[in-house]
């Protein structure tokens, strides 16, 4: 299987600029970065990606026992970076793809350049001497309110999975399809997101990171964001005045800004610590 | 208008683009028994949802709003003060606005009523899911071939339906539980549980036991160790319960298979395994191969017995089909093959009488044997194949030949008796005849000639092989990259040559008649016109030495001559001739000093040997000779 094709690989920006790796989180695709990536495109290579399962993604490539661990996402984005030969990357990752990102440059650290981390959280469920934010009954409420909202989803996802062929208008406009996902696959993406516990991947990686919080988030708490920050060697920790989950819909601007002057900051000044 | 907001039936609100509630109408508030002031600029719309609703609306809902600018019918739950409320929601964010217009109305019985649509339609894909599961795992036990067989189809299976790694436990014949190979022993077994199982339990270890419950009694437990990866799905009893039970029938099956297969391998093996007649005038060397990949036996067999006085049969045949019906027919149409040899009877008469035979025994019909008689004292060997591929004649001077004379059709194929043909060859000393069925030559990816050949180039390589090992070379040559084939019967008949004995009076009235008789008998095995003559010579001058000075008046000499192969080198004739006298020494120079140098002039190697008498000994190699022997040792 092709990892390009396989995770609907999308490049724009400059062909010889820096490459940046842009990867959505839980509950969408790649149209994440609508407000975000074309910011980018006049200095770097951009390139966009959607999980296997997500977006316009080949289902037929989903197992359910490489998906089941993170690890498996992880080893994706070494894939797709690897197809396409690029030099070490920016890896742009939000919510549970932030530790995507964690896991692949920990396995494959010659293949990053810097990690910028969207709301990351290594652990959703609360623990003993940690506060991730929620508990194992809370998880199972999203679950069943995933399930409520299943034969609606249904409706809207059918002719994208299937990609019927008759119907070309459902598959091409992006916005009736953004964030549908296939039932089945969502509910165990939802496991592996927030079941998942990476805490002891952190200190693994050497990779210089930014870590972009939102002032409020009721999904990754500015304390969670704190711990990435303390555990991660070489992060820095940038909060944006902003409230949700997803800065990159919600406050573009304010992350652009932030990953841009992150970005500039560590040409000028490679050694910072 | 304001009281057309607060009077609406349907919850409203005004949010922030950041999900701060800017306005709520009084139908909200009474829902969710909060006063206006309350909530207006003081909470953001997912803190009023339950905490599924809320990461929900963080991750699905609110990107939409940002990007669709609207989204209808969103299933959540309000979180009230000790209840929840079931919401529809419907929300748009025009665009050029900076707020999010949000439209609720309840949906009790509605979201019960969509709760058990949605349980059944789970319950029903659970079902199709389960059946599926079931249909491959009951397909591919059905494919298995034995226990072996079923148990690793078990643990794949056990695999595909989420384990992480999965054991097999059998009850051995004490009725205990036993790791089957492969399985990990560290999956201790609590003895006790296991005659409760009636079903796939989850136990304190967090392991999930399967019972495999055969008619009769529990054959074993299936342990499972469940993947704890964050997203694995979790193990389903019910299909595990289910796949037990195939598994159980399974192994009683495989169990059943396995006896009746062991039960025809133990009557071919009883059937193969007989004394062959000794006799020093031959000497026989068999192998038998099984078929790979299957446990049924394939009704090849081979046989040597003695047919008539002086004279050896050998055979092999092959039973269409296989297992214990092939097993047993072989072993019928076996006795059948020495019941009706006999003196008379040749290869001819021989197969026309199993023609008969198989008429009354349906499962011999269609046999296919080769049969070959060898007359110990004079090497002739009258043969006919009946549907199988020709014998072959390794010569033991040198040359390999198919024999492709006595063909006919498999036994009761002919529909008019008395039309098998039968052919003959005569042997050389150590000639050796291969006969062997047609599974050694058969491959898919090869003509038959091609086979021959290989055959041939086996058969030749091996000829300085003793025959036990050279039978074992041809075997191993021909079979060894052949992954899938039936059973296979190889056998080697060699004959030494025989002995010419003779007992002679001193007066040597009898010594012309004996060269002659000796010229005949060396002849008639091959040795060559002038070797023949240099051995009569050479012979005759040392039964002269004998009679003249060996023996009294009634003592006899002694004469036998016999055929010997070396290790290396071409076949020997081997001539003897005792006296009960002693040379002197004295004799030396005299007649008998110059028999022996002719003697060592005609042969390769002359010895002489005194103890009670005296015994002359002569070699000559009967062709070739390149090889260089040992000296003489003379005595």
């Amino acid at each position: 299987m092709d990892a390009l094709s396989r995770n609907n690989v999308r490049i724009s920006g400059q062909p010889d600029g820096p490459p940046l790796v842009f990867a959505h989180g839980f509950g969408c695709d790649l149209g994440m970065w609508r407000y975000v990536a074309p910011a980018f495109e006049p200095a770097y290579r951009v390139v966009l990606f959607d999980h296997v399962g997500a977006g316009r993604s080949d289902l037929s490539a989903y197992d359910p026992v490489r998906y089941s661990r993170l690890e498996g996402y992880a080893d994706d984005v070494v894939q797709i970076v690897e197809a396409l030969h690029l030099p070490p990357v920016v890896f742009v990752g939000h919510s549970v793809s932030a530790m995507i990102g964690v896991l692949a440059a920990a396995a494959r650290p010659e293949l990053f350049d810097r990690l910028v981390l969207v709301g990351p959280s290594p652990r959703y469920l609360d623990d003993e001497g940690y506060r991730g934010g929620f508990s194992r009954e809370e998880l199972d409420e999203l679950l069943d309110t995933m399930d409520a909202n299943y034969l609606g989803w249904a409706q809207h996802v059918a002719p994208v999975i299937m990609g019927v062929p008759s119907r070309p208008e459902l598959g091409q406009d992006l916005a009736s399809s953004f964030c549908r996902t296939d039932p089945a696959i969502a509910r165990r993406f939802a496991r592996t997101t927030f079941l998942s516990d990476n805490r002891a991947d952190l200190p693994r990686v050497r990779t210089p990171a930014l870590v972009v919080q939102c002032r409020q988030d009721v999904i990754a708490p500015l304390e969670v964001g704190e711990y990435v920050h303390e555990h991660l060697t070489g992060s820095e920790l940038v909060v944006l005045d902003a409230t949700g989950h997803c800065p990159n819909l919600s406050a573009p601007d304010q992350l652009v800004d932030a990953v841009q002057r992150y970005l500039r900051g560590a040409t000028s000044s490679p050694g910072r610590s | 208008m304001t009281e057309d907001w607060d009077r609406s039936p349907c919850g409203l609100l005004v949010l922030r683009t950041d999900g701060l509630v800017l306005a709520a109408n009084r139908t909200f508030c009474r829902w969710t028994g909060r006063e206006p002031a309350d909530l207006a600029g003081r909470v953001r719309f997912s803190d009023l949802l339950t905490v599924g609703g809320r990461i929900y609306w963080e991750t699905h809902v609110d990107p939409l709003l940002h990007v669709d600018r609207e989204i209808e019918e969103v299933a959540l739950e309000l979180k009230l003060p000790d209840s929840r409320l079931p919401v529809l929601l419907t929300a748009t964010a025009a665009a050029g606005e900076v707020v999010v217009r949000v439209a609720l109305t309840p949906a009790r019985e509605r979201a019960r009523y969509e709760r058990e649509l949605l349980a059944a339609r789970a319950a029903a894909e659970r079902a199709a899911d389960q059946v599926k599961a079931l249909q491959e795992v009951t397909a591919a036990l059905s494919r298995t071939v034995g226990v072996p067989g079923v148990l690793d189809e078990l643990r794949d299976a056990a695999v595909r339906l989420g384990a992480a790694t999965a054991s097999v436990w059998l009850r051995g014949p004490d009725e205990r539980f036993v790791p089957h190979a492969g399985s990990d022993a560290s999956a201790a077994l609590r003895a006790s549980v296991l005659p409760l199982l009636d079903r796939a339990a989850v136990q304190h270890s967090g392991r999930v036991t399967v019972p495999l419950r055969g008619r009769a009694a529990l054959q074993g437990v299936l342990v499972v160790v469940p993947r704890e990866d964050a997203g694995a799905d979790p193990l389903d009893l019910e299909v595990l319960t289910a796949v037990g039970q195939q598994a159980g029938l399974a192994l009683d099956r495989a169990q059943l298979y396995e006896q009746s297969a062991s039960v025809a391998h133990e009557l071919q093996r009883s059937l193969l395994t007989g004394e062959h007649p000794a006799d020093d005038r031959f000497e026989v060397a068999t192998e038998y191969r099984p078929g790979v990949d299957t446990l049924e036996v394939g009704g090849d067999w081979y046989d040597v017995f003695v047919a008539a006085e002086g004279v050896v049969a050998v055979v092999v045949g092959d039973v269409v089909g296989r297992g214990l019906g092939a097993a047993s027919a072989m072993g019928q149409l076996r006795s059948a093959v020495r019941a009706v040899a006999g003196p008379g009877a040749g290869p001819a008469v021989l197969l026309s009488r199993l023609d008969r035979f198989v008429e009354h025994v349906e499962a011999a019909s269609l046999a296919t044997v080769a049969y070959a008689e060898l007359d110990l004292d004079g090497g002739g060997v009258r043969y006919a194949c009946a549907g199988q591929p020709p014998p072959v004649l390794v010569r033991a001077g040198g040359g390999v030949e198919l024999l492709w004379g006595g063909r006919s059709a498999p036994l009761g194929a002919y529909l008019v008796a008395g039309a098998r043909a039968e052919a003959d060859v005569q042997l050389r000393p150590f000639d050796r005849l291969v006969l062997y069925t047609d599974g050694l030559v058969e491959r898919r990816d090869r003509d038959l000639d091609e086979g021959f050949e290989a055959l041939a180039r086996a058969a030749d390589e091996g000829r300085a092989l003793p025959l036990q090992k050279c039978v074992l070379a041809v075997t191993e040559g021909l079979l060894r990259d052949v992954q899938t084939r039936d059973d296979v019967c190889v056998l080697l008949l060699s004959w030494s040559g025989g002995q010419f004995s003779r007992r002679i009076a001193p007066d040597l009235s009898e010594l012309s008649a004996v060269r002659h008789e000796l010229a005949a008998w060396l002849a008639a095995r091959g040795v060559a016109g002038p070797t023949t003559e240099d051995l009569v010579l050479a012979t005759s001058e040392a039964l002269a030495n004998a009679a003249e000075h060996g023996s009294g008046p009634d003592e006899q000499v002694e004469l036998s001559v016999w055929f010997e192969q070396p290790p290396v080198g071409a076949v020997e004739v081997v001539v003897r001739v005792q006296d009960q006298g002693r040379w002197r020494v004295s004799d030396a120079g005299s007649e008998r000093g110059r028999g022996l140098t002719i003697m060592r002039a005609l042969a390769d190697d002359v010895a002489v040997e005194a103890g009670n008498g005296t015994t002359v000994w002569l070699r000559r190699r009967t062709a070739g000779g390149a090889v260089a022997l040992q000296a003489p040792e003379a005595r």
